[in-house]
């Protein structure tokens, strides 16, 4: 009640004695929950960053038992992890997931580049939208259904043999790496088009105008204006995938060939196997990996620069 | 197994895997039941429900058999744990063991998915029930179970491994070969 008298009382007055007129109680709740909401990022990555990161590299150097682990400090399952041949398993999984992060730029980017300059600006953002339609399908099936796609009997041998085009059937695109590329490619390409899309928001129109007025040729327009500006993007979509490919154990299980694997993988069969200190020890190598790669994009790009448009 | 013989077994996959004799590796039953039933491999060393259900699947001549070294076996391992324990779960774990080993329940996984948790008394079991099985599931518990004897009269070829002693061992040298 002493409120509202106060605010009838207030009608006339300038607005700073208005709010001096809020009593102090309700003016400091106020402050508070403003506060709590711009901490509420913050509470939020240190909840669900922070916080499963520091466990993670806690718990790493524990001390393995049976089943779970106990507290201690032992480097053992890094020293297990780097000189074993899980390091060669890691490396090669990098190898795997730079080739898919290529091959994903060079289908995916020419496609972002293509709906901001050619989609009337009303439909670009819908036509982008049904390149999340994918996600509605669970990921698993989505990679197992590549199996009847891509094997021995599957539909491309078919229809290749049925064309007269080989007269054996293609092994090379089925539990081998080049499996686990396509499969790759084929999960993580929208990445690429949305990270392209927003990236190419920092390309203006007009910068096409003047390379038409003065003449540049497509792949130097490529080269040299569209490249350095829509970086960030580019490198923001390259590292998702990158990550990705490191991480999603699916893939090298249901398309690889004997033994494929990948930095999820080898978590996985790690914990299979009881073995939970690697595993953490995978899982902290993986996040500082991502933390480095991000570190050097960030330095090389700015990569504060991907939101800049936005603003 | 012991680290020796886990070092010996691993150079052998190594070998093999570089003379290109796996297409593949699998885990999951789905997973086996699609490399066998799109003959994209033509051997697998799998679960006998794998054999059953990708023959069922694909309406092949696909057959589980026995090697000449001897025929292999799988382990199926029940554990009342520590904290099941401290629950008072034990009683409640006993029933249920009591269930999953008896003839009850061998004679209808036996029928159904092929598997065997335990098969003695099965025939008795099915003798003494006949209004429970049709003659189609009789007949094929009958034929599984006579598939069943008929490989072990060929010696058994697994290690003790239900409880592997040296399991880093495992681990280590199954990343080498992953990575051959």
């Amino acid at each position: 009640m002493a409120g509202v008298r106060h605010r009838v009382n207030g009608t006339g007055r300038s607005r700073d004695s208005l709010v001096s007129a809020i009593p102090l109680p309700r003016l400091r709740l106020q402050r508070f929950l403003s506060r709590l909401l711009f901490s509420l990022p913050v509470v939020f990555m240190v909840l669900f960053f922070a916080l499963p990161l520091a466990l993670t590299v806690v718990w790493s150097v524990f001390e393995r038992t049976m089943f779970w682990m106990e507290p201690g400090f032992t480097l053992f399952a890094y020293k297990n992890f780097f000189f074993s041949a899980r390091l060669e398993n890691f490396l090669s999984s990098m190898m795997h997931s730079s080739v898919s992060v290529v091959v994903a730029f060079v289908f995916g980017f020419p496609v972002a580049v293509f709906v901001r300059r050619r989609v009337p600006q009303v439909a670009q953002h819908r036509v982008i939208l049904l390149f999340i339609l994918p996600f509605m399908v669970s990921e698993i099936i989505r990679i197992f259904a590549l199996r009847p796609v891509l094997q021995r009997t599957g539909l491309v041998n078919n229809i290749l043999l049925e064309l007269g085009l080989i007269t054996e059937p293609i092994t090379a695109i089925l539990y081998t790496p080049l499996g686990v590329i396509i499969g790759e490619v084929w999960s993580f390409l929208p990445f690429m088009v949305f990270a392209g899309f927003l990236a190419m928001e920092a390309v203006p129109k007009y910068i096409f105008e003047i390379c038409d007025d003065l003449g540049a040729r497509p792949h130097r327009v490529f080269i040299d204006i569209i490249l350095p500006l829509a970086a960030p993007g580019i490198f923001a979509g390259s590292v998702f995938i990158f990550v990705n490919g490191l991480g999603v154990a699916l893939l090298p299980n249901i398309l690889g060939g004997p033994g494929a694997v990948n930095a999820g993988l080898i978590a996985t069969q790690a914990i299979a196997a009881l073995d939970f200190p690697l595993a953490m020890a995978v899982s902290a190598i993986m996040m500082f990996t991502l933390l480095g790669l991000l570190y050097i994009g960030h330095r090389l790009f700015d990569l504060t620069r991907i939101l800049a448009p936005i603003n | 197994m012991t680290p020796s013989e886990v070092k010996g077994v691993c150079q052998f996959l190594i070998a093999q895997k570089k003379k290109g004799q796996f297409r593949t590796f699998w885990d999951g039953f789905q997973n086996g039941v699609s490399l066998l039933a799109s003959e994209e491999v033509l051997v697998s060393s799998c679960w006998e429900p794998v054999q059953i259900v990708a023959a069922k699947k694909s309406k092949m001549d696909i057959r589980y058999g026995t090697m000449k070294e001897g025929h292999q076996t799988w382990n199926n391992v029940f554990m009342l744990t520590k904290g099941g324990m401290a629950r008072g779960q034990a009683d409640t774990f006993y029933k249920l063991m009591n269930v999953y080993l008896s003839p009850w329940f061998g004679a209808r996984t036996l029928a159904t998915f092929g598997f065997g948790p335990q098969m003695q008394g099965v025939n008795d079991y099915v003798a003494a029930n006949p209004k429970d099985f049709n003659d189609a599931a009789k007949a094929t518990i009958a034929s599984r179970l006579a598939g069943k004897a008929n490989r072990y009269k060929v010696k058994g070829n697994s290690w003790q491994n239900v409880f592997p002693k040296h399991i880093r061992d495992y681990q280590d040298w199954w990343a080498r070969v992953q990575a051959a």
